[in-house]
């Protein structure tokens, strides 16, 4: 698998991070990945306050503004260059590099659009990420595995993510919400993950950004009536 | 001269500004995917290209034959792939606006001649406008490593130290020192003590300029311990035996 993946395809690496545990998960991170899979270019996303300590001879980019997951996952998306990238959460441990090998396959080998690896959260911030999106990304069509709020893997055409708005906390379901169910895979990777702590008390105040932001993709594309948006937005502003 | 520009909404007039002024003139093409960018270039009499960047500058066959690129953006990694593509089409002097001062290094691995370091420039300002007794460094132009070196004077006034001291202790460095009282006019005579809300300016190269600033800490240093010692003694000669 290794071998037919080194020789098959290129993609780019994006490993994305905001805490110090995350600088030191990255060269382990980088090196697993770069053995088993052919990256054409890699680089560190490091959203979190302050400089990021360079580690390796890795880019290492910082993106603004602070803790802004969605814009620095759509940071790393401008810097690469190969049409397929592989996006991971340095901040975790939440990733296998068989999950990740299966899922490049699957992407380069057109199977899929848009691979999305889910860890195993049982926080405040899954509880109100759902309480708040439930519902639009059931009209949406898409499909109940997306309720998770993060994913620690994700790999997918580049191209999904340049012509999609992010918000505070994500890009990924945004982009989700482009495709047709058949074209996305969401799996779990019976990882048991904790929210970052830099999420405590804000839950709402980033989970109310993503719908919002969701309704007006979803109006964009005529999904939902301007009636139903504007339901929508007034239940989001109201909670 | 012709001078390839990708703009933001935010920095389109403030980069065709620059360049209608250059003489002779030069011909300017924008790039950008902002409607307002649009907008201004067409009432600048600028030839305008909408579309996503950088994946224009790599549609369009003519842009190789450009002199210069800009990459002005507000968005540090879009900056950083526009660079990337103004060099590999072969524009010989590419300049880039730099948002996040940490990215600095990035940019010019990736290609950029001169980088513009907004971050820095705004900071530091807002440090030199609070600042007392501290020194702020400032980076005014890119095109050349020259830093400019701030301190204003608050509890330091006391010290009484002249500017001729200053001049003697930076005799041998390259440098430029300037006084400027609170008034806004400048010290010229050596034999002035600097005052409460006077500030001290040091321009040259980066590293002679913080050596040069070193220098005169250490100077303040020693005033404050010649103060510190007179008033001890002071102390020692007035205190009396109880009784």
């Amino acid at each position: 698998m290794v071998f037919a993946l080194k020789s098959r395809g290129k993609v780019s690496l994006i490993i994305y991070l905001a805490t110090e545990k995350g600088v030191r998960n990255v060269k382990h991170i980088y090196k697993s990945i770069e053995d088993s899979i052919s990256v054409v270019d890699t680089y560190i996303v490091y959203y979190g306050l302050g400089a990021f300590k360079q580690l390796m001879d890795i880019p290492a980019f910082h993106s603004e503004p602070p803790y802004c997951r969605g814009k620095a996952i759509l940071s790393g998306v401008n810097l690469v260059t190969s049409p397929v990238i592989v996006v991971i959460n340095g901040d975790t441990s939440c990733f296998s590099i068989d999950s990740i090998s299966n899922a490049v396959a699957k992407v380069l080998s057109g199977e899929t659009l848009l691979h999305l690896s889910k860890p195993q959260t049982n926080t405040d911030f899954t509880n109100v990420y759902r309480s708040f999106l439930q519902d639009i990304l059931g009209e949406l069509g898409i499909t109940q595995s997306m309720l998770y709020p993060s994913y620690s893997i994700i790999v997918g055409l580049r191209k999904f993510f340049t012509t999609t708005p992010y918000s505070m906390w994500s890009i990924e379901q945004l982009a989700a919400i482009n495709l047709r169910e058949e074209a996305l895979v969401v799996e779990n990777n019976s990882c048991i993950d904790s929210t970052i702590d830099y999420v405590k008390g804000f839950e709402k105040t980033f989970v109310k950004d993503l719908a919002r932001k969701a309704v007006e993709i979803a109006l964009q594309r005529n999904t939902i009536s301007r009636n139903r948006a504007e339901e929508y937005l007034k239940r989001i502003e109201a909670a | 001269m012709k001078i390839l520009a990708a703009v933001s909404r935010s920095t389109v007039a403030r980069v065709l500004n620059c360049i209608q002024v250059l003489v002779p003139k030069p011909h300017v093409a924008v790039v950008s995917l902002d409607e307002e960018a649009a907008l201004a270039s067409k009432a600048m009499g600028v030839e305008f290209i909408g579309g996503p960047l950088p994946e224009k500058i790599y549609a369009i066959d003519e842009f190789k034959e450009y002199d210069v690129g800009i990459a002005a953006l507000d968005n540090d990694s879009i900056n950083i792939s526009v660079v990337k593509a103004l060099r590999s089409i072969g524009i010989p002097l590419v300049i880039s606006l730099l948002n996040n001062s940490a990215n600095r290094d990035l940019l010019v691995k990736e290609g950029a001649d001169y980088v513009i370091d907004i971050d820095s420039y705004v900071s530091q300002n807002i440090a030199a406008s609070l600042s007392m007794d501290k020194w702020v460094y400032v980076k005014p132009l890119s095109i050349v490593n020259l830093t400019l070196a701030v301190v204003r004077l608050a509890r330091r006034s006391i010290l009484g130290v002249k500017l001729g001291e200053l001049k003697s202790a930076l005799r041998s460095k390259s440098i430029h020192l300037m006084a400027i009282d609170r008034l806004g006019k400048v010290i010229s005579d050596d034999s002035v003590e600097l005052n409460a809300g006077d500030i001290i300016l040091l321009t040259g190269i980066e590293s002679e300029v913080y050596e040069a600033s070193m220098d005169v800490e250490k100077l303040f240093r020693r005033h404050e311990e010649t103060l510190a010692r007179s008033f001890a003694e002071s102390l020692r000669a007035s205190t009396r035996p109880y009784g």
